[in-house]
């Protein structure tokens, strides 16, 4: 079986194609792809890939992110399992996130995105501005 | 990859934020994800997905083709028959994200163990 066909029959796993089904079906991975397919959660990865950090060096490294979206995406990140959050008895108290093994184990996937999304940008803008230049 | 986490104002850096706005988004990974399968038309893709709204899909589909990731043809039948089909641009993201996949599916219960001890000790924080 190629590698091609064996991603596919293992998709299969996870889609539903039950056609007479218009309920999705539950499905754990999908959950998994909640958090993986989320830009912050991404961008928040690759910025704790580096070292731990605090709170306010999140901020800074990902500017465009708010406050509340950066708490509520630190503690999904959390929830999961894939971020570790410890508190220093120091006044005030300083926060520090890192990644755990399970989030470690992450970067090498994601890395490969990531690295697509850097080499074939070129391409995704010369297809916007052709899109964009057909309606126009 | 660097370019980002140390320059976050790098043209580099903003170009791959907007391809991440897409590619980090929910319902693109899972379009492209079961259009590796071969074209889709437009209804099959909503079953398949599931939980995505008409318009939602409708969007996503249209972002996609815009990126040029997928190819929308439409058959001149009645009703018309519209179908998606992932480009070469599409089959090259294909690969990263079945290889996402597959980390998700293999780490999902170790996840869902993280979010059970999350949440029991969330709810013994509120008892306390």
């Amino acid at each position: 079986m190629s590698p091609a066909s064996s991603a596919i029959e293992r998709f299969g796993r996870y889609q539903s194609d039950d056609a007479q089904s218009e309920q999705p079906v539950h499905c754990p991975v999908r959950d998994v792809l909640d958090r993986i397919g989320d830009k912050w959660s991404i961008l928040m990865i690759m910025t704790l890939a580096t070292r731990p950090q605090r709170f306010s060096e999140l901020h800074r490294a990902i500017r465009d992110i708010s406050k509340r979206m950066l708490t509520q995406t630190l503690r999904d990140l959390e929830r999961d399992g894939l971020i570790a959050r410890q508190v220093f008895p120091t006044k005030p108290p300083s926060v520090e996130y890192r990644l755990t093994p399970l989030g470690q184990s992450l970067l090498e996937p994601m890395a490969n995105l990531i690295d697509w999304a850097d080499h074939r940008y070129s391409d995704i803008h010369a297809a916007r501005a052709c899109f964009d230049g057909a309606l126009g | 990859v660097t370019a980002i986490v140390h320059d976050p104002q790098s043209s580099d850096c903003r170009a791959v934020s907007q391809v991440l706005a897409r590619v980090g988004d929910k319902w693109s990974v899972l379009i492209v994800s079961l259009l590796g399968n071969g074209p889709r038309r437009f209804n099959e893709i909503k079953r398949m997905v599931g939980g995505i709204s008409q318009r939602m899909l409708t969007l996503t589909l249209r972002g996609l083709e815009r990126d040029g990731l997928v190819t929308r043809t439409v058959f001149p039948t009645v009703p018309p028959r519209v179908d998606y089909e992932l480009t070469d641009l599409g089959r090259s993201l294909w690969i990263p994200v079945e290889a996402l996949g597959k980390w998700a599916r293999e780490q999902q219960p170790q996840i869902q163990a993280a979010q059970r001890r999350f949440d029991q000790r969330a709810s013994e924080a509120d008892a306390a």
